[in-house]
């Protein structure tokens, strides 16, 4: 089957008017994600993940992509009418989207803003769309001892770049590997780590922790460091939303680089859409004729910083898709939601799902329009949503979050669990201890055991399995990279500054 | 640190607080009365909302959770043992 045979495929599947209703509900509630400060795209994916569960997989992931995608698009509004990114990947949105905004060009702003993300977002579908089914087909050559090297390079680059130390990554990502130990042992059958709770037999779910991590966590830190009461904006009328001939003639080449740039980074693991806008951001800089301009009000520097974020989340869906890699937490929720309808992640599912997987890349461009035709006839209506009281947001996150908890069993233990991951992401995010490695090395955890112990089982125990063959050994090495190199090259920073202090001291 | 930096420490242990108080309730006076009291006590007690706007809020958060996962989705929410 042709790419455009299967995209037919998939148009058939996105274009049936209860995926389409799904598309448009999880794009709108994706903008208002977006705009609402103290929720993320992953807090709120999480915390509908429990409104999807009486429904069939492809309208409940394409509502769940939908708020992932439409998160990018609504955290330009806030971005560049008050200066707070309701998403922090829209942080380098509002250096120059305020600046515009202070400057009258507010509406100009927002309607390059929206016009970047629906350019970039329909370039890397495409971009997607060629790229998805090449990895996809070599990687159904793969074995479990190749799936157990890429399942190891995706936690380690996790757990490198996902802020803060490397040391501290790790340890997040190993307590995630051990809280996806406690349940039935998957090949013997065995109960393992359930302390006497016959709830605790099926595992530790991964909702519960996400919606702890995320959910309950997002708004206490937000209380914690204070937040912003809504702010009767500035800005003025917001009348002419279409750039001007003069701002396309500037911003056109920055949004294709930026496109192409925020894709390739978003591929990679753990590196995710907030680094491909900064990138983006600080290329644009470099390379711009005028410089000074940046900060002070370039519209370039929005259609930059845009397009990057925007594009950065299709090519995020590459490494999920094909290998079942997720590269953040987003994306890890995303492939947990896919675990719970029955569907993993993977090469194979190109094969047993075809309709499913291009019914969703499908589902991205008309997603995509359908947010261009909302951002802009609709940017009143979101604009308001700026001035909802963080109260009600926070108690609404609280309420939704131990409703979602309370649906997986219909009983309080896992409601308690909740209150218990509340407090340890609290915890973590005291401790300087990032959630993402810790998400997807629960939603992984039980994949990364199985590809291990087939890998033992079908060498009669060899651990040279690992590194006998070219694949998983470079993947592994890869892996063992991540670890190793950012303490080596800091060591070696270290070290050269202080032969130059001692080489100045023995000149003076 | 900012000056403010004792009383949001505060509000966040009051917050949480609540959410334990909240989920301890719910399998006594049911999840209504649960959400009810919890989106006032949150609302007025931590975030200092005026009264008429927090019973408003409250009123309608409870109505929207009850009505969109109650009725509208099936999902079954834990009901009270006092009625």
């Amino acid at each position: 089957m042709s790419i455009l045979e299967a995209l037919a495929q998939g148009a058939e599947v996105a274009l049936a008017p209860i995926n389409l209703l799904y598309c448009l509900l999880g794009v709108t509630l994706g903008n208002i994600v977006g705009i609402l400060p103290g929720i993320g795209p992953a807090t709120g994916i999480a915390l509908l993940i429990p409104v999807t569960m009486s429904m069939s997989p492809e309208p409940a992931i394409i509502m769940l992509a939908g708020i992932y995608y439409g998160s990018k698009y609504g955290g330009a509004i806030t971005s560049i009418l008050l200066r707070t990114p309701g998403e922090s990947s829209s942080v380098m949105t509002a250096v120059d989207g305020y600046e515009l905004a202070r400057l009258g060009r507010a509406g100009q702003a927002l309607g390059m803003a929206a016009f970047a993300s629906f350019i970039a977002g329909t370039a890397s579908v495409v971009l997607l769309m060629l790229f998805a089914p090449l990895l996809a087909e070599v990687a159904l050559a793969f074995g479990p001892a190749e799936f157990f090297g890429l399942m190891m390079l995706g936690l380690a680059a996790t757990a490198a770049l996902s802020g803060g130390s490397l040391s501290k990554g790790i340890l997040s990502a190993l307590i995630g590997l051990a809280l996806s130990t406690v349940g039935l042992d998957i090949i013997t059958g065995q109960p393992r780590y359930r302390l006497g709770w016959f709830e605790l037999l099926e595992g530790i779910d991964f909702l519960v922790v996400a919606l702890g991590l995320f959910g309950i966590t997002e708004v206490l830190d937000t209380v914690q460091h204070g937040f912003a009461e809504p702010v009767r904006a500035s800005y003025g009328r917001l009348r002419n939303l279409l750039p001007s001939r003069e701002d396309w003639r500037r911003s056109a080449l920055p949004l294709g680089r930026s496109t192409l740039l925020g894709f390739a980074v978003g591929v990679l693991p753990g590196v995710g859409a907030i680094i491909a806008s900064f990138l983006a951001y600080a290329t644009e800089r470099a390379v711009a004729r005028e410089p000074g301009r940046f900060g002070k009000g370039a519209i370039e520097a929005v259609a930059a910083a845009e397009s990057a974020d925007n594009a950065a989340v299709n090519g995020s869906l590459v490494p999920l898709l094909t290998l079942g890699i997720p590269g953040s937490a987003s994306t890890a929720i995303l492939a947990g939601a896919f675990l719970m309808f029955g569907l993993t992640p993977g090469p194979l599912l190109f094969e047993t799902n075809p309709g499913f997987v291009w019914g969703l890349i499908a589902s991205l461009y008309i997603g995509n329009v359908l947010l261009l035709l909302l951002n802009i006839p609709l940017i009143g209506v979101f604009v308001q949503i700026t001035r909802l009281p963080f109260a009600l947001v926070a108690v609404l996150v609280f309420v939704l979050s131990a409703i979602g908890a309370f649906a997986l069993s219909n009983n309080l233990f896992h409601v308690w669990l909740l209150v218990i991951f509340g407090a340890v992401g609290y915890a973590m995010r005291w401790a300087g201890l990032p959630a993402a490695p810790l998400i997807l090395a629960l939603v992984l955890g039980n994949a990364l055991e199985q590809n291990f112990r087939r890998t033992l089982a079908i060498t009669d125990g060899d651990y040279s399995a690992f590194v006998s063959r070219p694949l998983p050994a470079a993947l592994l090495l890869l892996a063992l990279l991540f670890a190793v190199l950012p303490p080596l090259l800091q060591w070696n920073r270290a070290r050269v500054a202080a032969r130059v202090v001692a080489h100045g001291r023995a000149e003076a | 640190m900012s000056a403010d930096a004792p009383r949001f420490a505060r509000r966040v242990l009051a917050l949480y607080g609540l959410f334990v108080l909240y989920v301890l309730a719910m399998p006594i006076v049911g999840f209504e009365a649960a959400t009810f009291a919890f989106a006032v006590a949150g609302m007025r007690g931590v975030f200092g909302m005026p009264l008429w706007r927090t019973a408003l809020y409250a009123a309608l958060l409870t109505l929207v959770a009850e009505g969109l996962f109650g009725i509208g989705l099936g999902v079954p929410l834990p009901a009270g043992r006092l009625w």
